[in-house]
């Protein structure tokens, strides 16, 4: 919301909520004393939410902040809440106390507010401030979550739009065009068929956004057309070793997350040598787990997981979706094995769909 | 004119032969499928237009003509998908082709190149590209030089170079025990090389600061620089502000 526009905002919905109040209380006093000047009711039911609303609601969406109930330290939380409630009830007492007799002192007059019994006057306060101030504390814990959970819908909104356009690779889908393009001059049937992968592909990678987690023969399909269109346009120079466990095929795995993989192998790993380039894709359960290794004999990593993870493409994505997927239950690891070349190796629960 | 293709990618560079081969004056002399295939064929057939793929495992690009010495060629990139490249292309006038291309695109290049031969003299565009590549690859100063040695090509990384001697048409690179010549001269090298890291000593010589180890003076204000491998080079009055 606009800032210079919240604060007017704000005053305005505690004086609506005020003026309900002193319609009650002027009801109310009209009936024991009929005299009573309509004025009088309305600066004790101002002054009260005034206080709440301007000085007291900033203060505990502040403390709620940083009092979150979590699950290891919900009953402190509570105690300090607790704990709370006796300054928040002064504070208010005093200060609509304060108002008060600013006013009436203006007005020539003087005004009494305990007739003598203060500490009845402050208790009775206090009980009323107890019920208000629980009150603020959930609709800030409420917000606090609303807004939370929006948080996660725009990183689960961004994540989805990088992993298409990783997917839809600029770069790869103009090869590839390239490549059909060159085939189309030697073998009209292969450049037709190549089009036929490549919207086979593409149809894949426009669904991946809808459809978070697909089972892993899915996703070997894609790769497998992947593979096909790389093939064409590098030649067998790269050989490709596929090992699937029988229980693997059928395991829920993000969608599209192994080709990410095998093109990065394919950059980094694999090129440059073309002539001896081999990737070896392994996926296997066990310990209700699934794994997928993705190496290569290039050169390896050479720089530290934080670097490669902070480049902003790439394996980058690949972790923040594993993240948004699995939270905690998932692992990551990046590993240069001791023949020489990466292996990425991802943990996820096992699940079948 | 004499043209060499260069792209990793087989089918890429059938498309682009294909083509140039339907032109009358174009003579493929050769095709790279990498980076330092690419830097060895254009030194060794010194061709007139090089249609040079941007993107390429190892050594893209930018960095095959950063180890090119000599006379760079006219040089056409060739890319599919790259912003940044795309951009700097056009900021320095240099000419580029977008993949796919159909033939007429590569016909319309073409009469470019050909124009653009015939009126520069290749001083011009050399200077553009240079500024490309510097911009290109983050590096003002040469990074690594192609050498031969004993009929094996060798990318020479140039903090590795001790001194460097000037002969008539070449210099000599001197690094470890081992000595290369590069056609070059010794202007040209000076000014790609860091001068925080290299400095004329002599008319005829350049040494790597790091591998001074001392000063002794000599006849004639003459100074004799004793490098680090024992090495003796003689310094002359007129280079002593370079140290």
């Amino acid at each position: 919301m606009n800032r210079i526009l919240f604060w007017p905002l704000w005053a305005g919905f505690w004086t609506i909520i005020g003026l309900v109040n002193f319609g009650s209380a002027l009801i109310f006093m009209r009936r024991i004393q009929p005299g009573i000047p309509a004025w009088q009711p309305l600066v004790w039911e101002l002054s009260s939410v005034y206080v709440i609303g301007l000085l007291l609601v900033p203060l505990v969406v502040y403390a709620t902040r940083h009092l979150e109930f979590r699950r290891d330290r919900w009953k402190r939380v509570l105690v300090a809440h607790f704990a709370l409630t006796v300054p928040f009830s002064l504070l208010h007492t005093s200060g609509m106390v304060a108002i008060r007799k600013a006013v009436y002192w203006m007005a020539g007059l003087s005004y009494d507010y305990s007739s003598g019994n203060l500490a009845g006057a402050v208790l009775y306060e206090f009980y009323k401030d107890i019920l208000s101030y629980w009150m603020i504390v959930l609709i800030a814990i409420g917000f606090q979550y609303y807004n939370r959970y929006r948080e996660r819908d725009r990183q689960l909104a961004e994540v989805q739009l990088q992993n298409l356009r990783q997917q839809l690779n600029p770069h790869f889908l103009f090869n590839t065009l390239n490549m059909i393009s060159s085939k189309m001059y030697e073998d009209v049937a292969q450049a037709d068929a190549m089009i036929a992968r490549l919207s086979d592909l593409l149809r894949m990678t426009l669904r991946t956004s809808r459809q978070p987690e697909v089972p892993l023969r899915t996703d070997l399909e894609a790769l497998d057309l992947y593979l096909e269109i790389m093939k064409a346009r590098f030649g067998d120079a790269i050989q490709v070793d596929l090992n699937v466990d029988a229980h693997a095929h059928e395991a829920l795995a993000p969608s599209l997350i192994l080709q990410p993989l095998v093109e990065n192998a394919f950059r980094h790993g694999v090129n440059g040598q073309a002539a001896s380039g081999r990737i070896r894709i392994r996926a296997s359960v066990s310990d209700h787990t699934l794994t997928l290794r993705v190496s290569d004999n290039g050169p390896g990593f050479q720089d530290s997981r934080e670097a490669i993870l902070n480049r902003g493409f790439g394996l980058s994505n690949t972790a923040a979706r594993l993240q948004q997927l699995y939270g905690d239950q998932h692992r990551l690891d990046l590993n240069n094995s001791d023949g020489g070349g990466a292996e990425v190796v991802i943990r996820i629960p096992y699940r079948v769909a | 004119m004499r043209v060499l293709i260069v792209d990793d990618e087989p089918p890429a560079r059938r498309k682009l032969a294909e083509f140039l081969r339907r032109e009358r004056d174009v003579e493929i002399s050769g095709e790279a499928a990498n980076g330092m295939q690419a830097a060895e064929l254009i030194d060794e057939l010194q061709p007139d237009v090089v249609f040079l793929d941007v993107q390429m495992p190892g050594m893209n690009g930018f960095e095959v003509l950063e180890t090119i010495h000599g006379r760079i060629p006219f040089v056409v990139f060739v890319t599919a998908y790259d912003q940044y490249a795309v951009k700097a292309f056009e900021v320095h006038a240099v000419d580029y082709l977008l993949k796919p291309f159909d033939r007429n695109r590569l016909q319309a290049c073409l009469s470019r190149v050909r124009d653009q031969i015939g009126r520069d003299s290749g001083r011009d565009i050399q200077a553009r590209v240079e500024k490309l590549i510097a911009e290109a690859t983050g590096r003002a100063y040469l990074n690594r030089v192609m050498v031969k040695n004993k009929g094996r090509i060798i990318f020479l990384q140039v903090r590795d170079i001790d001194w460097i001697k000037a002969l008539s048409n070449y210099v000599e690179l001197h690094a470890g025990a081992q000595t290369y010549l590069l056609r070059d001269t010794m202007s040209s090298l000076e000014a790609r090389l860091d001068p925080a890291a290299f400095a004329r000593v002599h008319r005829s010589v350049i040494v790597n600061r790091d591998r001074i180890r001392e000063l002794q003076p000599w006849s004639h204000n003459d100074y004799l620089l004793i490098m680090k491998d024992g090495t003796e080079i003689r310094m002359s009055r007129r280079y002593h502000k370079n140290l």
